[in-house]
C-alpha cells in the first residue's frame, strides 16, 4: 500500500482533483432570494420556538415527533423559490443533494418526503401540528406562529 | 353653496331692476320729443348695456360655476357609496375565506393521513473484467474468467403508510438466478512426475463430485422461443408501528440495522461498485426475520442517540421459513449521531448472538415384531429430529462516518466467532477429524473472522455543472476469513468514480487491486463499470 503510494502515478489524479477543487470553488455560488424566512407552525403545534438543528431533522424527517406529538412538515412546491431559499439556507443542501436526499431515503427506509403546497402559510393553518415555512412578506399574523427566523 | 346662491338672488335682483329701470326710462322719454338729450341719454344707454353685459358674463360663470360643483357633489357621493360597497363586498370575502379555512382545520386534523400505496424500485447493469496474475489462478474458479455483464438487482419496493403511526415496507428483488448456479466444482488433483518434469493427473485422487449447474431454459410454449425463468426473493417485508420517536417496533423480515454498507442497501445510494468484503463473507447475517424495538433520542441539539434491540430465527439453512432450534438470534445496536449545519459524526456498533442449527426431521413408526402398529410407548407414529451442524456466533461491528463539506470518510470493522458444536467432520468428543476441503466446510473447525474497510470520497464542488454530482473515492478492504488459514487473507485497494447524473442514475467505474497470498493465485486486478437506476 505504502509502496503505490509512493509511486508518481497517483499525481496526475491529485493534482485533478486539487484543480477542479480550486476551480469549483470559484464557481459563482446557488443563489437564492434573500429574503428572511419564516419557520412557520400551525398553532396547536407542541414548541413556540425550534433551533435550526432541529428544524432541519424535522424537515428531514429523522425527527418525527415535538413534545411526544407527531409533526407534519409541509414544503413549498419543489419549483419555488421559497423551496430553493430554504433548502440552501435551513437544510444547507442544493436542490440537487435535497432531491438525492429523498430519492435515497425511499430505497434505504420507505421514507416518503414531505407534501408540497403552493401555499405553506395556508396550509399550515389548517393542518394540526403542521410545520412549514415562509417568506417574512408572505406571513399573516394570527394565522400560524413563528417558531424561527432565517436570515 | 347657500354663499353661492344668495349672490345669485343679489345679482338677478340687480339685473331685474337695472332692466326695469332701463325700460322705464325708454318708456318714459320720447327721443323725438327731446331731441337734445339724445347724446347725453345714448352715453348712459352704453354705459348700462355695458354694466348689463358684464353682470350677464359673470351670471354665466357663476351658473357654470354651480353646475361643476353641482356635479362634482354628485361624483363624490357616488365614489363614498361605491366605497362603502366594497367595503361590505370585502368584509363578506373575508368571512367567506375565514370559514372555507376553519372548515379545511376541521377536515384535516380529524381525517386520518391518505392511505396510498407507493411502489418505485431500483436496478443496476454491471460490466466486470478481471486480470489474474497467475494464468491458471485457483481465483478464476471463483471470479468470472472473462469479461461479463451481470444483472445483480432488480428490487422493487411497496410502501404504505396507513396511519399516523403505522407503515409498511415490502421490497422484493427479482433475479435470473438460480440460472447458472454453479454447485460442486470437481477438484482436479495433478502429481509431479519428477521423471517427465511434468505435472500428471491422479485420476484416484480425483474429486468425484458432481459438477452441477443450474439451466432455468424451458420451451416457451407455442412460439417455440425458449424462456428463462428466474426467481423473486423477498429481502424485507414488514410491519412498523411509530408511537414514540424513542420507541417503535417492527415485525416481519428486515435488514439488520448494523454498519453502513447494509442499511444503504440499494445500489443507487451506494458509493462503489463492490461490496466490502464483510458482506460478500456474509459475517453478519443481512436480514432476519422476527421483531425489532428501535427509537432516537435527542439529547442534545448536535447529538442523536439511536438504538435497536433484534430477536429473530438467526442464521439457519432456511431461516426465513422456520428456526430449527429453540435458540433466538439476538443483537443490539447503539449509535450516536453528532451533526451541525455543513458536518456530520455517526458512530455505532451492533452486537449479535445466534446459533445455526441444520437439522433433519424424520417421521418415525414404531412396529411390534409381526409388523402390527406399536401401542407400547402410547402411539405408533413419532419423530426425530438429526441435528447435521450446529455452531454458536458471537459478532461485533463498529462503524464510523465522518462527513463535512462534500468530504466523506467512513469504515465499518467486523469481529466474528464462530464455536461448532455439531459438524459432518466433528466426532463424538467434539474433536474435528479433518480439515474441511476447500468449498462447503472451509470454515470447518471454530475461527474467528475478521474484516474491515475504510473508504474515503469527496463530492466535488462544482455547481456549474449541477444537477451532475461527481464523487471520486479510494478505500482500502481487509478480510481474515478463518485465523487457522491465514493464507486465505486479503487485502484489497479500490479507487473509482462516482457520478449522478441526475437523483435517479448513477454511473460508477471503479477499479480494484486484490491481493491474495500466492497460493490462491496473488494479485488479481477488475475493472467495473455500473449503471444504477432509481425510478
Amino acid at each position: 500500500m505504502v509502496r503505490l503510494f509512493k509511486r508518481l502515478e497517483f499525481l496526475p489524479i491529485v493534482l485533478l482533483l486539487v484543480t477542479v477543487f480550486v476551480v469549483g470553488s470559484a464557481s459563482p455560488a446557488y443563489s437564492a432570494q434573500s429574503e428572511a424566512i419564516y419557520i412557520i407552525a400551525n398553532n396547536s403545534f407542541p414548541a413556540k420556538s425550534l433551533t435550526l438543528l432541529q428544524a432541519k431533522r424535522i424537515f428531514l424527517k429523522t425527527q418525527t415527533r415535538v413534545g411526544g406529538k407527531a409533526v407534519i412538515p409541509v414544503n413549498a412546491r419543489k419549483d419555488s423559490s421559497l423551496r430553493k431559499a430554504f433548502v440552501q439556507r435551513a437544510l444547507h443542501m442544493s436542490a440537487t443533494e435535497e432531491q438525492r436526499y429523498w430519492q435515497d431515503q425511499k430505497m434505504k427506509a420507505g421514507a416518503q418526503l414531505p407534501p408540497e403546497v403552493g401555499d405553506t402559510v395556508r396550509a399550515v393553518f389548517g393542518i394540526k401540528n403542521g410545520i412549514s415555512y415562509c417568506f417574512a412578506s408572505q406571513y399573516k399574523a394570527d394565522v400560524a406562529q413563528i417558531l424561527l427566523k432565517i436570515e | 353653496m347657500r354663499k353661492n346662491t344668495g349672490w345669485f338672488v343679489i345679482i338677478c335682483w340687480m339685473l331685474m331692476a337695472s332692466r326695469g329701470a332701463a325700460q322705464d326710462d325708454t318708456t318714459a322719454t320720447d327721443p323725438a320729443s327731446e331731441p337734445s338729450s339724445v347724446d347725453s341719454d345714448a352715453v348712459v344707454d352704453s354705459e348700462a348695456g355695458a354694466r348689463m353685459n358684464a353682470l350677464e358674463e359673470r351670471l354665466a360663470s357663476q351658473e357654470e360655476r354651480i353646475t361643476t360643483l353641482e356635479a362634482e357633489r354628485v361624483a363624490a357621493t357616488a365614489r363614498e357609496q361605491e366605497k362603502d360597497r366594497r367595503a361590505v363586498e370585502l368584509e363578506e370575502k373575508l368571512d367567506a375565506t375565514q370559514m372555507e379555512m376553519e372548515e379545511m382545520s376541521l377536515t384535516l386534523t380529524t381525517a386520518p393521513p391518505e392511505k396510498k400505496l407507493n411502489i418505485y424500485g431500483f436496478f443496476d447493469t454491471t460490466f466486470y473484467k478481471a486480470w489474474y496474475q497467475q494464468e491458471n489462478s485457483v481465483l478464476r474458479s471463483q471470479n468470472p474468467p472473462f469479461s461479463t455483464f451481470m444483472m445483480s438487482h432488480v428490487n422493487i419496493y411497496f410502501s404504505s403508510q396507513m396511519t399516523e403511526t403505522l407503515s409498511a415496507l415490502v421490497e422484493t428483488g427479482f433475479s435470473f438466478s438460480p440460472n447458472g448456479y454453479e454447485t460442486n466444482l470437481p477438484v482436479d488433483a495433478y502429481v509431479y512426475n519428477e521423471a517427465t518434469g511434468q505435472y500428471e493427473l491422479a485420476p484416484t485422487l480425483v474429486d468425484d463430485s458432481e459438477y452441477q449447474r443450474v439451466d432455468t431454459t424451458i420451451p416457451g410454449g407455442i412460439t417455440s422461443s425458449s424462456v428463462r425463468y428466474g426467481s423473486v426473493s423477498i429481502v424485507r417485508a414488514h410491519l412498523d408501528w411509530r408511537p414514540r420517536d424513542w420507541l417503535n417496533l417492527r415485525v416481519g423480515q428486515y435488514l439488520t440495522p448494523y454498519g453502513i454498507w447494509n442499511v444503504e442497501h440499494a445500489s443507487t445510494v451506494l458509493l462503489g461498485v463492490y461490496y466490502p468484503h464483510l458482506m460478500n463473507w456474509d459475517l453478519v447475517p443481512p436480514s432476519q426475520l422476527g421483531l425489532q424495538a428501535f427509537g432516537d433520542f435527542f439529547l442534545a441539539d448536535v447529538m442523536q442517540l439511536n438504538y435497536a434491540l433484534t430477536l429473530s430465527n438467526g442464521r439457519g439453512p432456511i431461516s426465513s421459513a422456520m428456526d430449527l432450534d429453540e435458540n433466538k438470534g439476538m443483537g443490539a445496536r447503539i449509535q450516536t449521531i453528532f451533526s451541525g449545519n455543513k458536518w456530520k459524526i455517526t458512530a455505532g456498533s451492533y452486537g449479535y448472538y445466534g446459533k445455526y442449527t441444520d437439522a433433519e426431521r424424520r417421521a418415525e413408526i414404531y412396529l411390534n415384531s409381526d409388523l402390527t402398529r406399536s401401542y407400547i410407548d402410547g402411539s405408533p407414529l413419532g419423530s426425530d429430529i438429526t441435528y447435521l451442524k450446529k455452531f454458536q456466533e458471537y459478532i461485533i461491528t463498529a462503524d464510523l462516518s465522518v462527513e463535512v463539506a462534500g468530504l466523506r470518510v467512513f469504515g465499518e470493522l467486523v469481529h466474528r466467532k464462530v464455536h461448532y458444536l455439531v459438524h459432518p467432520v466433528m466426532n463424538d468428543n467434539a474433536q474435528f477429524v479433518q480439515v474441511g476441503n476447500f468449498s462447503d466446510d472451509r470454515k470447518a473447525a471454530n475461527h474467528y473472522s475478521q474484516s474491515a474497510y475504510a473508504i474515503v470520497a469527496y463530492q466535488l464542488p462544482i455547481s456549474a455543472i449541477e444537477p451532475v454530482l461527481i464523487t471520486p473515492y479510494v478505500g482500502v478492504d481487509w478480510l481474515a476469513p478463518d485465523d487457522p488459514l491465514t493464507w486465505f487473507e486479503q487485502k484489497t485497494f479500490r479507487f473509482g468514480l462516482n457520478v449522478q447524473p441526475s437523483a435517479y442514475v448513477a454511473i460508477k467505474t471503479e477499479g480494484i487491486i486484490d491481493n491474495f497470498a500466492d497460493v490462491l493465485g496473488g494479485r488479481m486486478t477488475s475493472i467495473s463499470a455500473q449503471l444504477a437506476v432509481s425510478f
